[in-house]
């Protein structure tokens, strides 16, 4: 029986531009940012849900939406049955426990004032959990779990003391010393050298499936979802545009712009002459999102359809959710 | 005689601790219309390579020893005046986050035309025309030309960059990092514009990535470098179907693809070494899954093991045992967690 963690319905988040007093003066509307447009999924204990797509197509805005970083404008974030998407105050601060977030820099979200163990042990200390001795133990824990071993080495270091892989392992005890229920990382191992992101890859991979997590994995990357997620999520200005078991996606994309950001990604074999699909023009901004199907003005594929109506997910023939009229 | 040969080139950074051997001992050729993939982790070295050739090191850095011979001429000798006759005119950078090095407040076309200007006795006007073949052979519309950078997208900053290299037909370029900031369409767009252009022109590029998928795709030889070292360097073919190096083993077997079968992903464990006072030996033999005593005591030196292939490693002799082992994870597994 899979246990679902998070559940998210129609979710979305509008950020507002302010155009200034003088624009307000002449009653000038400020401009809206769709950045998060209609997204809905669902993570089970032990799964981990991966989202991909170019940047400001909205994966960052929905994984921090789930965290609750932001509130979202519309939609509903269902936390092991429990609507969290209005919390706040007390109630934030204990899903929150409960919720974690890896970040893309270990340079930037480490405090370098801070040692090891002190960084580790600052969720504990913010919810008041245990004594000194069990703070400690609790954080010994945690770092061994990230493999960041003898843990005991590592208490009193600085982040400038560690490499860049054992730095993120120290943002990846910080966010399981809480024991979450759901995790997210936002591009994790993006900034760290090709030898050591296998090792934080499997890492992450490990730690939700032992610790009976639900994990969000955000990354432009694709190669690196196929090695880590079940299920994988496209998404294109602000919405999921193709959603399904990750290596149905990565070796059966049906989505048209799925297809071309497959195409497009370089392979480590010099014999494997993929051939690319070259999109018309650049992605659109989100203050201006094109009617009906959001893609159609660069896709290749497009009828008059496409112009007029937005399609919705729907099952297609590799088992994919997919967002389109023009395919199967 | 290569367009580009470097010699025993080793390159020394003076550090508050001590100096570092950022580059030590290495030797490669680059011949007219060829490109070259320096491959290898941060700080391997290889930025550090581009810079000398540019000449354009920081001012604790120093050339200690070796030579880098452009069409025979040592440009490790030359006076800065000299320098800038050849930097640009003859050899030009595509430096990492190309993107951020536009000026922010001149518009991109007079960017171009100044930097030929400033190379060149030509008029405004014989410039302006340059400025348009080379936006054509980019892909930039000449619309374009009056904008300024900000109005620019990420993919065509990098195409005005790589246009601005390209001002005074130089016969190498050097482009470090030239896709790394971008994302994966707009880097497959520019991977297939340099290509596009390379066969156009018999221009010689030296390619300077972490990302061996990228390399693949675009070079024809290959080279791999570790704290300043070249471990192997040979044909990409060769390189991908017929390594040596156990450190070229291990970057691939921690290379994720979309493209086959589904692998596990094997990471190296451990970190590089530092490069102040090195360890005697293989600078990769604390990582090494092969190390033998002799690889702590005595450095191994690149040694011809195929037709126009070299690595640096004791074991060139087992290599096909060292290749059954390697794509086995637990070769890799250590205590020590990088």
């Amino acid at each position: 029986m899979p246990n679902t963690v998070i559940h998210v319905e129609n979710l979305k988040k509008y950020f507002a531009i302010s155009k200034g007093p003088f624009s307000k003066l002449f009653g000038l509307s400020d401009e809206i940012v769709k950045a998060v447009d209609n997204v809905s999924f669902s993570v089970d204990s032990g799964k981990i849900l991966g989202f991909a797509g170019e940047s400001g197509c909205g994966k960052t805005t929905t994984g921090m939406l789930c965290v609750r970083l932001y509130r979202p404008t519309e939609g509903n974030i269902l936390f092991e049955g429990r609507d969290i998407s209005t919390y706040e105050g007390s109630e934030l601060l204990r899903f929150r426990s409960a919720a974690q977030m890896i970040f893309q820099d270990p340079y930037e979200s480490l405090n370098p004032r801070f040692t090891v163990f002190r960084t580790v042990c600052e969720p504990l200390e913010i919810h008041g959990i245990g004594n000194r001795t069990e703070r400690e133990e609790k954080v010994h824990t945690a770092l061994k779990r990230a493999e960041l071993r003898p843990p005991e080495q590592f208490f009193a270091m600085y982040p400038h003391q560690l490499s860049g892989g054992q730095r993120q392992r120290v943002s990846i005890a910080r966010a399981i010393v809480m024991e979450p229920k759901f995790l997210v990382a936002d591009e994790p191992v993006s900034m760290l050298d090709v030898s050591i992101r296998a090792g934080v890859l499997k890492l992450f991979k490990r730690l939700t499936v032992s610790m009976e997590m639900a994990g969000v994995f955000i990354s432009h990357d694709l190669s690196f979802l196929r090695h880590i997620c079940d299920q994988t999520a496209i998404m294109y200005l602000g919405r999921i545009i193709e959603i399904g078991d990750t290596e149905t996606i990565i070796t059966t994309p049906t989505h048209p712009y799925a297809r071309a950001l497959l195409a497009g990604v370089s392979v480590p074999d010099p014999r494997v002459k993929g051939e690319r699909i070259v999109l018309k023009g650049e992605v659109p901004s989100a203050k201006n999102i094109p009617p009906g199907c959001r893609f159609h003005p660069r896709c290749y594929l497009a009828q008059d359809r496409c112009r007029r109506d937005d399609p919705v997910l729907e099952k297609k023939a590799s088992g994919a959710e997919v967002a389109c009229y023009m395919v199967d | 005689m290569s367009l580009l040969e470097i010699k025993n080139l080793k390159i020394h950074y003076r550090t508050k601790n001590g100096v570092a051997e950022a580059v030590d001992d290495v030797t490669f050729s680059v011949e007219s219309g060829n490109t070259l993939g320096l491959v290898g982790e941060s700080g391997c070295g290889k930025t550090t390579i581009a810079k000398a050739i540019m000449r354009l090191l920081p001012p604790n850095g120093r050339i200690a020893e070796g030579k880098i011979l452009f069409k025979g001429r040592n440009l490790v000798d030359l006076s800065m005046n000299e320098v800038r006759k050849y930097r640009w005119e003859e050899i030009a950078m595509i430096s990492q986050s190309a993107m951020n090095a536009l000026n922010p407040v001149a518009r991109v076309g007079n960017q171009l035309i100044e930097a030929m200007q400033a190379h060149r006795q030509v008029s405004r006007e014989e410039a302006g025309r340059r400025m348009a073949e080379v936006f054509e052979l980019v892909g930039l519309s000449i619309e374009r030309a009056k904008d300024y950078p900000h109005q620019f997208s990420g993919g065509m900053k990098q195409r005005a960059v790589i246009a601005m290299a390209l001002m005074l037909e130089p016969e190498l370029i050097i482009a470090d990092e030239p896709t790394t900031a971008l994302d994966v369409l707009v880097q497959a767009q520019i991977i297939l514009k340099i290509k596009e252009l390379l066969s156009k022109l018999s221009t010689a590029m030296i390619l300077i990535t972490h990302d061996i998928a990228v390399v693949a795709e675009t070079c024809e030889r290959m080279l791999v470098m570790y704290a300043g070292k070249v471990m192997e360097h040979a044909k990409t073919d060769d390189i991908f179907y017929n390594p040596y190096n156990p450190y070229t083993l291990g970057l691939q077997n921690a290379f994720p693809s979309v493209k086959g079968e589904r692998r596990e992903l094997i990471s190296i464990s451990g970190f590089p070494p530092q490069l102040i006072n090195p360890p005697p030996g293989c600078r990769f033999s604390k990582r090494c899954p092969f190390v033998l005593p002799i690889c702590r005591e005595q450095e191994p030196i690149l040694e011809e093991v195929g037709p126009e292939h070299f690595s640096a490693c004791h074991r060139s002799a087992d290599v096909e045992e060292i290749r059954v082992k390697s794509k086995e994870e637990k070769t890799w597994e250590k205590e020590k967690v990088a």
